[in-house]
């Protein structure tokens, strides 16, 4: 084991010590890329738009053009941008506009503790779960797993995003979703759980393990998704976690869209729902597929870090708490 | 006699074994099949009991002295939890595989002390002369492998050949060495079996993986304190592994992996080199786990890789 692990655990407060204010408008919001590159100008642009549209004054990052091989300008330069955005009084949410990949090198730069002092609506997806867990994990702040800005592209996106960011009352559930024929929800482990919010992407929570960053999995509703994945892939992930000894500690695992995953390139695979059942009958713990969370259009912005009620059955996660003050 | 095995993958036809068979010939060997050598199960050959068995089978045959699996694939690291490492403390024999068979290199060498040999599978070890040489040195005498030597280049231009061995950061390390697949290195990560990289040589390899997805897989283990603990490290050529060459994952502007690695090692202060022939290439070397090797790596580019101790004995 990793002599390195957990050194800094033990600074770190409770869960949920600190919210957020749902955003009203007229707030300044910070845009950055701390992953890859948005694909161009008239990205950025399309951005701007969007956020005028929803009523914030959007703020850009200095280098969320820039570029640096497969990342939006160096680490440091990332960096630079995210935590200014942090400890800007006058900033009120922290909004990606990218996944790709990049979040993971700046782990150890980011200001969590400015993020304690003063929080602010973060909201990411894909490889920027990374930076949403560590987050939620250094600076005990719920954060969203919801839509990178880049990838909002109908108004029903934008409406759940915009929903998600300005409601200081419990958000309505997250329901088993269009992934299969509607009112139906693949469950193998029938049953009920309750936990704490937790996850996202799975490549992008997977890095995190045995880093100081590794989530705390213990009394968790878990959430994963993945997109563009193969199956063989994911069950590597999810056997690593089963062998870890975390999945042990979750009290339910919603498995939520796997947007053009599948067998890809290689023709003898069996289906995502196959590959796992032997890990998820010897686990035992509620679990379902299909649910509206992830990378897809018709997915939710979903919480992480609040408490809430997870049915398998029903595919139904219900949040008993706001996520924002 | 040697036991062939499939704990994770089946070979991808049937016949392929038949090859293996004349070349185990060859170097005088006798062998015996596991019982679900060719068993399917999705990408898997059968069910994780029936591979473990076959493996367990092995294990406690009196007459096997070394467990070849036919190749890597998946499945691995699924059997860890039913791997029954007492027995095979038990019964010290040769394990050598690469790829997926990395999950079970570590694990086995991490919990018996067993050295285990990171190499040609029994389905690739006959492919090329520079491979076939380095298996038979490593397995069939009890002398130290001493200086790793890269294959003679090819006298036609070949496109896909590797960049050749190159010094991303200079210095001198001696040490254990301990590695495989960087997939594989990443997915013990958190798990009981997650490498220990402590005064070691930290080796590694990938096939058809992005460049930023190796950076991803490197910075996991930075994050967890892999690299800053180990003494010195060797990139193997990473086949297929050029921005666009996966069939998954591309990713836009990608960065070579040398490009890459340079920005990474850039103040490490101890040796990284890269372009080792050690990987999923025809031509490999074999490194044995848990024997000491001392690496160093000049500023003008010269790389000296010698294994000094025994990896097997009479």
């Amino acid at each position: 084991m990793s002599p390195a692990k957990n050194k800094q655990a033990s600074s770190v407060k409770p869960k949920c010590a600190t919210k957020a204010g749902a955003l009203r408008p007229g707030d300044r919001v910070g845009i950055v890329a701390p992953a890859s590159r948005p694909e161009g100008p008239h990205t950025v642009a399309a951005i701007e738009k969007l956020i005028i549209g929803m009523g914030f004054v959007p703020v850009f990052g200095k280098h969320v053009l820039s570029i640096h091989g497969y990342m939006a300008g160096k680490d440091d330069e990332r960096l630079e941008d995210l935590n200014g955005f942090i400890r800007d009084k006058n900033i009120r949410g922290i909004f990606c506009t990218t996944g790709g990949y990049g979040s993971l090198r700046i782990l150890e730069g980011v200001d969590y503790e400015g993020l304690m002092r003063d929080p602010k609506v973060v909201v990411g997806s894909d490889e920027n779960t990374c930076l949403l867990l560590a987050i939620n994990r250094m600076a005990s702040l719920p954060v969203f797993h919801g839509f990178n800005l880049d990838m909002i592209k109908s108004d029903r996106a934008r409406d759940e995003f915009l929903f998600a960011i300005t409601q200081n009352k419990v958000l309505p559930p997250v329901e088993a979703g269009k992934s299969y024929p509607a009112d139906f929800v693949y469950s193998p482990i029938r049953g009920k759980a309750s936990g704490t919010t937790l996850g996202g992407n799975l490549n992008a929570l997977f890095s995190l393990m045995g880093t100081n960053y590794q989530p705390n999995f213990k009394d968790t509703v878990l959430l994963i998704e993945e997109r563009n994945e193969r199956n063989d892939i994911i069950e590597r992930w999810i056997t690593s976690l089963f062998l870890s000894g975390e999945l042990n500690l979750v009290n339910g695992i919603a498995f939520g869209s796997f947007d053009t995953c599948g067998t890809r390139s290689a023709s003898n695979m069996l289906s995502i729902e196959d590959i796992l059942h032997q890990t998820l009958a010897q686990l035992q713990k509620p679990a379902c597929f299909g649910m509206s969370f992830g990378q897809s259009d018709h997915c939710r912005v979903t919480p992480i870090g609040i408490e809430a009620e997870f049915d398998s059955e029903l595919g139904k996660l219900t949040f008993k708490e706001a996520a924002l003050l | 006699m040697v036991g062939i095995v499939a704990p994770g993958s089946p070979p991808f036809e049937e016949g392929d074994l038949d090859f293996s068979f004349q070349w185990l010939k060859k170097l005088g060997l006798r062998w015996k099949l596991g019982k679900h050598v060719t068993d399917r199960l999705g990408d898997l050959a059968g069910t994780d009991e029936d591979r473990v068995k076959d493996l367990h089978d092995m294990w406690a045959d009196p007459d096997i002295s070394a467990i070849l699996p036919a190749r890597g694939g998946n499945g691995c690291v699924r059997l860890l939890d039913k791997l029954d490492f007492k027995l095979i403390a038990k019964h010290p024999k040769i394990l050598i595989g690469y790829s997926d068979i990395t999950g079970l290199l570590i694990p086995i060498h991490q919990e018996t002390g067993l050295v285990t040999f990171h190499g040609a599978t029994a389905g690739s070890f006959f492919e090329s002369p520079y491979t076939y040489r380095y298996f038979e040195l490593a397995l069939m005498q009890p002398k130290p492998l001493g200086l790793i030597s890269d294959p003679t280049p090819k006298d036609a231009w070949d496109p896909e050949y590797p960049p050749t061995r190159m010094v991303i950061s200079g210095g001198k390390a001696r040490g254990q060495l301990i590695g495989g697949c960087l997939s594989l290195i990443r997915q013990l990560m958190g798990t009981p079996w997650e490498i220990d990289t402590r005064g070691k040589i930290l080796f590694f390899e990938d096939f058809e993986e992005e460049p930023h997805n190796i950076d991803r897989m490197i910075t996991q283990l930075q994050l967890a304190g892999k690299l800053d603990d180990a003494a010195g490290i060797i990139i193997g050529e990473c086949a297929s592994c050029r921005p666009g060459d996966s069939k998954r994952n591309r990713i836009a502007l990608n960065f070579s992996v040398e490009r890459m690695l340079r920005e990474k090692f850039a103040d490490f202060g101890k040796p990284v080199v890269y372009g080792m022939r050690l990987g999923h290439s025809r031509e490999k070397f074999t490194l044995p786990l848990g024997v000491v090797a001392y690496l160093r790596a000049d500023k003008s580019g010269a790389v000296t890789l010698r294994i000094e101790e025994p990896a097997t004995h009479v």
